[in-house]
């Protein structure tokens, strides 16, 4: 069986909806420390496993916004928690069946937790990733938009020594219209209307929001009024640097962190864009 | 099929790599509190299940300590916390069989957490009941070494009220060379390399080094510098006693937890030579086809 066709059983077995593949050399353009061969010296491929966020989940964030703040929690478990769980396991399951069968080291990168939340990197970005593998192409607000899902898709990114053939770069029509909803939608103002990150991906070119992270996860982390996040916490209205950020977990207290253990009490801005041909935009 | 047989079809087909049955009676000299029949008072063996963690976390694991912090997130996540998940649901999954199909008590032990902190200990010893299931031997670090992967294998427990055949123990070569290498790359001295622990397991004598639990602990939180653990803690080096430590945890902000997932160091478990055969990778394929769901539910 050719190695493509014996993972796409893997994950099919495990109910994951992309799969894509990119070299090694896609990410040459990426930050020192967080390529491929940085993780491992010895990588050949990127292995990128998505999976649909279900429509509910996308329907409960809506319903939190509009004032159901309840609604955020089948939002958060099975639009964002199990999801990623989910994209863990089977990425243990093509990790152990590519140490099995071919022998070779295979470099599993989270879904989502845990990663470093001081510089809010995780060790690799499985957006990028998805975009190397030709699962889709940025859209402004930085998320990987799909043909079918638009951004309501999560990732994880597998690092392999094996050599397996890459799948080209997304060539469809563009699916970003940029039509800036989701910078209009989200309750910090994170995103920016006119700055750009400029991607070089070999001979693709794109470019997405310049993001203030600090800004985005006090939102995902429902630290900041107007989101449906903690309610008694003891929350200015907005920060602005990371040490404003830091300052404000470390006075977290345990109360305040009962309702988040893991997951995120925000994105609004993937939840309303119109890219993708999912029931949640007809 | 035998009960044995039908155990280790679901062991097998929940991931497990390890399977094996110790007897009661190899507890014969653990802690009071801590051997099967303190939990199950009519527990007659235990069942063992141990993972592999895979190679592409130990690798993570060390570019951690080369210096790439972001490398402990895979090791955390794969080395560590998924694979216990998964053996728990193993355990599940025997657990309900057992009781459900055949109406035999048991006593499930979790893989890791939860635990006691305060002791710093499971309920049951895992590593030594993988020892006593035969599938390991103890090396000098404590950990259980087994000969294909050394001590880079994840376990669980389950106590049952059946007589079950039990595996004989470990007899070959011992797999623990004493190097060492263990005692000198622990990031907080937490290993002896004098003072050991001896202990017997049915008829053979083991032994291995006397651990401070306290250290131990420390790195693993990612509490100790030279560790690549929480950037922003407030880290005090000079935590040797048991009080020490809980003075340090009561003092731990909700930012220092933040990141706090799992193991953060685990280095004598990743740089311990038994089962590293470089040539393992390229060499040792298995002819058995994991085409796993590793998402299957209980």
């Amino acid at each position: 069986m050719e190695v493509k066709e014996a993972l796409q059983k893997v994950v099919s077995e495990n109910d994951i909806d992309y799969l894509g593949i990119s070299s090694v050399q896609r990410f040459e353009n990426v930050p020192e420390g967080h390529k491929p061969i940085d993780l491992l010296p010895s990588a050949r491929s990127v292995i990128v496993l998505g999976l649909r966020i279900p429509s509910g989940a996308i329907r409960a964030n809506d319903r939190a916004f509009e004032g159901l703040r309840h609604a955020i929690y089948s939002y958060v478990n099975f639009g964002y928690n199990k999801v990623n769980e989910h994209l863990d396991f089977s990425a243990l399951a093509v990790v152990r069946y590519i140490e099995r069968n071919y022998g070779f080291i295979a470099y599993a990168i989270p879904a989502s937790w845990p990663r470093d939340e001081y510089l809010m990197m995780g060790a690799m970005s499985n957006r990028y990733a998805a975009v190397c593998a030709g699962l889709g192409e940025f859209g402004w607000s930085g998320f990987v938009l799909t043909a079918q899902d638009g951004p309501r898709v999560r990732w994880i990114s597998i690092i392999t020594e094996m050599e397996i053939e890459p799948d080209p770069l997304y060539h469809g029509p563009k699916l970003c219209k940029g039509c800036k909803k989701c910078v209009d939608t989200c309750p910090v103002g994170a995103l920016a209307r006119e700055e750009s990150v400029e991607v070089k991906i070999g001979e693709y070119r794109s470019a997405y929001s310049l993001r203030n992270k600090a800004l985005c996860r006090s939102a995902t982390r429902g630290l900041v009024r107007g989101t449906p996040g903690r309610l008694q916490a003891d929350i200015p209205y907005s920060i602005k640097t990371m040490e404003e950020w830091y300052e404000l977990n470390k006075k977290d207290d345990p109360w305040q962190r009962m309702e988040i253990a893991r997951g995120n009490y925000c994105y609004r801005c993937m939840t309303v864009c119109p890219a993708g041909k999912g029931e949640h935009c007809e | 099929m035998g009960l044995k047989d039908e155990l280790r079809e679901i062991a097998f087909d929940s991931h497990a790599d390890y399977f094996g049955i110790g007897s009661v009676d190899r507890w014969a000299n653990a802690p009071i509190g801590h051997r099967p029949n303190d939990l199950l008072p009519s527990a007659k063996s235990v069942l063992v299940l141990g993972m592999r963690i895979p190679e592409g976390a130990i690798e993570a694991n060390m570019r951690a300590f080369e210096g790439q912090r972001h490398g402990i997130f895979s090791y955390m996540l794969f080395g560590y916390y998924r694979l216990n998940e998964m053996l728990d649901k193993a355990t599940m999954k025997l657990m309900r069989h057992l009781e459900i199909r055949h109406r035999i008590a048991t006593f499930p032990n979790p893989a890791s957490v939860p635990r006691d902190d305060y002791m710093m200990m499971g309920v049951m010893s895992n590593r030594h009941a993988a020892v006593c299931a035969g599938l390991a031997d103890f090396g000098w670090s404590g950990l259980a070494l087994t000969p294909e992967a050394g001590p880079r294998v994840r376990w669980t427990t389950l106590v049952i009220d059946r007589e079950i055949e039990p595996d004989p123990l470990y007899d070959g070569p011992k797999l623990c060379k004493g190097c060492k290498d263990c005692v000198n790359i622990c990031p907080v001295s937490a290993l002896s390399r004098e003072h050991s622990v001896e202990l017997t397991i049915g008829e053979r004598v083991f032994s291995y080094a006397v651990l401070s639990k306290t250290r131990c602990r420390y790195a693993v939180y990612g509490l100790a510098s030279g560790s690549p653990g929480r950037l922003q803690a407030e880290i005090n080096d000079n935590v040797y006693t048991h009080g020490e430590w809980l003075t340090m945890l009561t003092r731990d902000n909700a930012w220092n937890k933040t990141e706090r997932f799992a193991a953060m160091c685990g280095r004598c478990l990743v740089n311990c030579p038994v089962g590293r055969d470089p040539a393992y990778h390229k060499t040792n394929k298995s002819s058995v086809q994991v085409l796993g769901n590793c998402n299957k539910d209980i």
